[in-house]
């Protein structure tokens, strides 16, 4: 029972951030219908960043804020010189290999300056763990479901409730006609690929005192990340969240009663079947546009 | 035929030999136009003649490759849409181009982005819509996409009128739609104009579209060929013959 409780609860954990991830990637492809590869690597950013502002005796507080900052930049600059230049309408590919491409360079080069070495960031709640129906879990751990669901209910006020918001799903849909009502429609793309790296790097800082930070730590993430967006539908927030949730507790479990080695086998093996029965998503719904 | 515009209030937009192409296809040779402030002008020609390419090059959709657009005495030639629609120049796009994933109130709110930092001009936007087109109103949290045809027709109008133009280009608004429909849009046009609203409609209809406007332009492959009073065009044997079908 108490296995139980703590698979689910760690699983909660690990799935938050796969949820969060994944927002990245739907809030870059309700506006572009193209996505950064490279998203994961805004985790390793962050948390990077952060860690090395930290030893550089930049206090957490403003380096936390630089390190998202410096993140977002780095969101803008993908978009424009690796998405924007390769991205012609859906049976445009050249993005995909431009985003990956930056992304394993970024990686080379965190590796050489940053060291290979897993390192992790401190955290006032990490202290002591507290028990909840005899599982142990830190304060801190904690803090990742929450934020997943906080940032799906910001984000679902944004696109339902203001401009931007409006603005950023209109692009995607009719770049034209989203000229003529006056929406640069160039700045809107800036924006979200910005807004999803920030969130990227929020991700990374948020998880770097639970998991390792090393170069590579984004890879991984990021491929899960974006299989939680592909198999929810990619169009549906709420959905997403729940996907990035049930992936983390049946990872968890397939860990627990068996291995970390079935867990990727398993794990992948659970999502290609989902997709191959739901090809639109779980919570996806087909376009609908008549004449 | 050369009619004397003499009579016209003074030009709002003026385009003067425009060009467009498309990589190395010339699809507008050159095109000359006037629409005066609060005048009512149509556009007509075949399948092909360049009409939409030549509103889009005035709406700032593409760029031209010779010639100038003026609008309100500026020259606005090679401006992006985005700019154009905060100067009061709107289009409402061949085929409609709803948001179709978003809700009718929404796309009219998304009509309105230019006023963004005034929410109140931003309903009351949307009141005018539907105001306008009272079926939007009981439309009004359903996904644009699920509209019928005339209904998307009428956001596609009302998005447009959102943001308060000066001028109203229209392409097509007929396209695709049933003449009970049409019926009820042509007089809506009809009193926009009256209330002040300049209006450049391209329209296959060409016997509807010489009713309802001032004076129209004839355009074939690429080129301007006719031009004057609607009433007068709609007298001309070879409009009559090529346009109008024979009676
Ligand atoms: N995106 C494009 N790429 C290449 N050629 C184009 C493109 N759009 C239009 N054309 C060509 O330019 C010419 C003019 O097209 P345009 O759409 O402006 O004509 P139109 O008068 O609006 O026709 P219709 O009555 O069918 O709407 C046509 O020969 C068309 O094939
Ligand atoms: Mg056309």
């Amino acid at each position: 029972m108490t296995a139980i409780v703590q698979y689910t609860l760690s699983g909660l954990v690990i799935g938050g951030l796969y949820a969060i991830v994944a927002l990245g990637f739907y809030i870059m492809w309700s506006a572009v219908r193209a996505v950064n590869f490279a998203h994961g690597d805004t985790l390793m950013l962050g948390s990077v960043l952060s860690i090395a502002l930290m030893w550089a005796g930049v206090p957490l507080i403003v380096g936390i804020p630089l390190a998202i900052a410096a993140s977002a930049v780095f969101g803008l600059l993908i978009e424009r010189i690796a998405v924007r230049p390769l991205n012609h309408g859906p049976s445009s590919v050249g993005w995909m290999l431009s985003t990956i491409a930056i992304g394993l360079m970024l990686e080379a080069f965190v590796t050489v300056t940053f060291g290979a070495d897993p390192r992790s960031l401190p955290s006032p709640l990490m202290g002591t763990p507290i028990s909840i129906a005899g599982a142990g879990i830190f304060p801190h751990e904690l803090l990742v479901p929450a934020s997943a669901v906080a940032l799906l209910a910001l984000l679902d006020g944004f696109y339902r409730s203001t401009m931007l918001g409006r603005a950023m799903r209109a692009i995607s849909q009719k770049p034209v006609a989203a000229g003529l009502m006056g929406i640069d429609v160039r700045r809107m793309a800036l924006i979200s690929f910005a807004a999803a790296s920030a969130l990227g790097a929020f991700a990374g800082i948020l998880a770097a005192p639970i998991i390792q930070v090393s170069a590579t730590m984004g890879l991984l993430l990021g491929l899960k990340g974006f299989l939680v967006a592909i198999i929810a539908g990619m169009s549906n927030a709420r959905g997403i969240v729940i996907t990035g949730f049930a992936y983390g507790v049946l990872e968890r479990f397939i860990e627990g009663f068996g291995n970390t080695a079935l867990r990727e086998v398993l794990g992948f093996g659970v999502m290609i079947l989902l997709l191959l029965m739901f090809p639109n998503g779980l919570f996806g719904q087909r376009e609908v546009n008549k004449v | 035929m050369n009619m004397t515009t003499a009579s016209s209030p003074p030009a709002l937009l003026k385009v003067t030999d425009l060009g467009v192409a498309y990589g190395q296809v010339r699809a507008v040779q050159s095109v000359s136009l006037e629409v005066g402030a609060g005048e009512f002008v149509a556009m007509i020609g075949s399948n092909g003649a360049g009409k939409s390419s030549t509103m889009k090059a005035i709406a700032g959709v593409l760029a031209p490759v010779s010639g100038r657009v003026e609008f309100n005495g500026a020259d606005v030639t090679g401006q992006p849409s985005h700019r154009l629609v905060r100067q009061g120049l709107a289009m409402v796009p061949e085929g409609r181009q709803v948001f179709a994933e978003q809700t009718v109130e929404d796309n009219l709110r998304l009509g309105a982005f230019v006023f963004s930092r005034t929410p109140k001009m931003i309903d009351e936007a949307v009141d005018r819509g539907f105001t306008l087109f009272p079926r939007l109103a009981e439309r009004r949290a359903q996904a644009a996409g699920s509209l019928s045809g005339g209904e998307q027709q009428m956001l596609a109008m009302a998005r447009g009128l959102a943001s308060r133009p000066r001028l109203l280009v229209i392409d097509e608004l007929s396209l695709g739609l049933a003449p009970r429909v049409l019926d009820m849009l042509f007089p809506v046009l009809q009193q926009l104009n009256r209330d002040g609203l300049a209006i450049l409609l391209v329209e296959q209809l060409a016997t509807q579209a010489l009713a309802v406007s001032h004076r129209a332009y004839v355009m074939e492959t690429g080129r301007v060929t006719l031009q004057g009073s609607a009433r007068d065009l709609a007298q001309d044997p070879a409009v009559r013959q090529a346009y109008l079908g024979r009676h």
